[in-house]
Parts: structure tokens; sequence; C-alpha cells
């Protein structure tokens, strides 16, 4: 095998993913040769080298920044522009949108065959919701009559906020199906686990369990000792309570 | 720790997890969220620095990362595992945002090789060289490492990251993937070899 061929197998022979022929030639080949195997031995070391690096520490400094950012990106877009709601700009405005008014009710007049009143024309369901949402959709429903238009979801849709509805489905039906979710906005993680351990690891694991921070509900004495008297391979149900 | 306490652990930490990251999406609890971002702050950030091989930027854009977390959360799907997802937000930001400011960035990343990166390798890793110093090292041999092979090397070697989630969080296929690793290894390495020369001129 040839230097450069060598070198190029590197990586795959470090991650043994060579098949047995290769990884054979290429163990020989670093045997030989003094330059490739200098090659592989610094590859190598660079490599478990940046592995075992620890992870960087969050500074305190980072939360006091990112909740900062995060109030800002909650401002909702029409608070960011409250400086410029001054009276005048206000007066300008809402008379910009009368003076459009204005125009278009007097061009609208002006289009043959085509009344401005929704309640002349008898709608399915799905069409009254196209109408609501596109304004301009329903107009070319209105002034050609005899064209069937197609809806795309898009269109039908596209004034639905999915994550509302959602929200207000469960919301509604949470108060029988599950009575135990929180209120909106309470934070309340406490959760219950049942698990079910051997009795002879029961105390191990939540002396472990402990140990990593988890706030445990221990058992009370008279639990303890009669967890005692269990033979070890007894199975004991354990009823963990989560707590922050 | 034993095999039972760590099935528990899991099953919990994912419960937990879970829990967070329905309420964020439910109601956009804010304190949910900063639980959230605990569990992967370090994790995010030591990727981010790596990347970028300087501390201020990378908390910037870490903070950056989160945000965007907490505005996408909705479209989180369930389909990945939330870290991975995470992941990806910060690797599409990183190298985004490397793109655009990279002047600025690579003028002030420190030239690899330098006498302080040399001295601390001396010591070695297993030699009880400063975990602090090792970080400053990896953190300057991968900024040596060009774009684009940077952020797949530092995915594959030190996150351990498989080369089709590698291709995944960067949005190439995996040919392009396994050849940009290949190729920011083979930089490394001389980067590596380069820092070894200047031991001995030296005189270590």
């Amino acid at each position: 095998m040839e230097c450069k061929e060598v070198r190029e197998l590197f990586f795959e022979y470090r991650e043994g993913a060579l098949s047995a022929l290769k990884k054979e030639s290429v163990a020989k080949h670093l045997l030989a040769c003094k330059d490739c195997a200098r090659e592989y031995k610094t590859m190598s070391e660079a490599l478990s080298y940046i592995k075992c690096v620890p992870d960087e520490q969050i500074p305190e400094s980072f939360y006091r920044g990112l909740e900062k950012k995060i109030e800002q990106a909650e401002t909702p877009f029409y608070a960011r522009f409250a400086a410029y709601l001054t009276l005048q700009n206000t007066a300008m405005a809402v008379s910009g949108i009368f003076a459009g008014l204005v125009l278009g009710i007097y061009i609208s007049n002006y289009v043959p065959g085509a009344p401005f009143s929704a309640g002349t024309h008898t709608l399915t369901g799905k069409q009254q919701l196209a109408e609501n949402k596109s304004g301009t959709k329903s107009m070319e429903n209105r002034t050609e009559p005899n064209k069937v238009i197609m809806y795309s979801g898009n269109i039908s849709h596209a004034g639905y906020d999915l994550d509302e509805i959602v929200n207000r489905f469960e919301g509604s039906s949470t108060g029988v199906l599950n009575p135990e979710t929180p209120a909106k906005n309470s934070i309340n993680l406490s959760k219950k686990y049942v698990i079910t351990v051997p009795a002879g690891k029961y105390e191990e694991l939540i002396k472990e369990l402990n140990k990593m921070g988890y706030l445990m509900k221990l058992p009370s004495k008279k639990e303890m000792a009669e967890l005692k008297k269990l033979k070890p391979t007894d199975q004991v149900k354990l009823e963990l309570e989560i707590t922050q | 720790m034993n095999s039972d306490t760590e099935k528990v652990l899991q099953e919990v930490s994912r419960n937990y997890e879970n829990e967070l990251i329905r309420k964020i999406q439910k109601y956009g609890d804010r304190e949910a969220f900063f639980r959230l971002v605990k569990l992967y702050d370090a994790r995010i950030y030591s990727v981010v620095y790596r990347y970028l091989g300087q501390r201020e930027d990378a908390l910037e854009i870490t903070q950056d990362v989160f945000v965007q977390v907490f505005r996408k959360i909705k479209q989180y799907r369930w389909e990945a595992p939330f870290y991975f997802w995470i992941q990806r937000i910060a690797v599409n930001y990183s190298i985004n945002r490397m793109k655009k400011y990279s002047k600025d960035v690579l003028s002030r990343t420190v030239e690899a090789g330098s006498p302080g990166a040399v001295e601390a390798l001396v010591a070695g890793p297993e030699q009880g060289l400063e975990a602090e110093e090792q970080k400053k090292i990896v953190a300057e041999a991968l900024a040596g490492i060009s774009e684009p092979f940077r952020m797949p090397v530092i995915l594959k070697d030190i996150e351990g990251f498989s080369y089709e989630q590698i291709a995944k969080l960067t949005g190439a296929n995996i040919g392009t993937v396994k050849s940009r690793i290949n190729r920011g290894r083979e930089e490394l390495k001389k980067i590596f070899t380069q820092l070894k020369e200047r031991l001995t001129d030296y005189g270590m």
C-alpha cells in the first residue's frame, strides 16, 4: 500500500470501520513506515485530545441577557411602534384609511353585475369561510357566477390560528378529562411516577436519585420497617414524587 | 450508577423535559422555558464556543439560539429528540452568524499555536493540565480549521453525532459531510503537528 492511500484510510482505521483485509494492510504499513506512523499518532492524539475536552460553564450573565432578549422577543409588534403613535400620525393614518374606503366603495359601485352585499348570495359553509378570509376570492365568485372556484386548503384556512383552537378545546375539556392538569400559567411541575422495583434495590435507588438533585418523597419510618421485612427479590411499588 | 437508577432517571428526565416543552408550547410559560434552557445551556454554549473560538460572541449567539427556541417551540413536532432539535437551530444559527460576521470574528480569534497554547500542550491532558487551558487549546485548534469543515468536525469528534445526524443538522448530504469531516480532520492534524513543531522550537 502507498503512503497516500494509507493516509486516506486513517480515520476509518481509527474508527475500526475497515474490512479485515484493509485493516491488516494499514497496520502493516504503519509498522514499516515511520512517517505514516508519526502522522497517525498525531492525528490520533489530536482527536482524542479534543474528544475529552470538558464542557463549558455558563456564566451568570448568560441568564440576565437571555431574560432581556426574551422580554424583547415577547413584546408584541405594535408595542414596539408605540413611540410612533402620536396624535398627528394616527390622524393621518385614519384619514388615509377613510379615503381608501370611500374610493373603494365608489369603484365597487361601478363594477357591472357585482352588488356589494353578501346577503344576496347563498354560500356553502366552505365558501362562506373563504369569503371571510379572503375578500378577493369572493369577488371572483360574484363576478363570474358560472365558474367553479377551487379553494385551496391554504386559502380557506388562512385565518385560522390552529394553536389557539387547540388551546381553547383542551382548556374547556381539561376539567373533565384530567383534573390534575394545572391551571394556565401556574407552574407546577411536581409529578408522580409509579415504578416497580425489587425491594432490595429500593434504598439504593432513592439515594442515587437524591444525589442527582431530585427531591424524593421518602417513605415514613413505619413503611421503611415494613420494607426491611421483605425479601430483596420482592417487588415494591415505588411512588416517586418529583418536585422542584 | 447502576442501570436501574439510570433507567428511572432517563424516564423521569424525559418526562420532565416533555412536560416543560408542552407548557411552553401551550402557554408560552417563561418559567418552564428557563428550566428547559438550564437542561441544555452548557451543551449548546460549548458547541457554539468551540465553533467561534470566542467566548463573548458565543454567549451572545447562545442567547439568540434560545430566543429562537422560545419563538419556534410551537413548531417542534416531537419527531426528533428535543436536544437534536435545539442543536439544529444552534448549528444553523452559528453558521449563518459566522458567515455574516466572519471577518469580525476571525480577526479576534487567537492564532492557533501561540506560545500560551504550546506551553499548555506540553503538560498534556493526563498530566494534570488545568481543564481551562485544555478548553482554550481545543478552541484555538478548532478555530484554525477553515470553513465549512469546522462545524462537522466539532459535531462528529467532540459531540459524537453520527454522519446521518450531522447531515440533518447541517442540511448537507452524507457524502458532503463525510468529505468535510475528513478535510477538517486533516487540517486539525496539521494544526497539532504545528503545535508540536513549535514545541521543539521553544526548546521544550
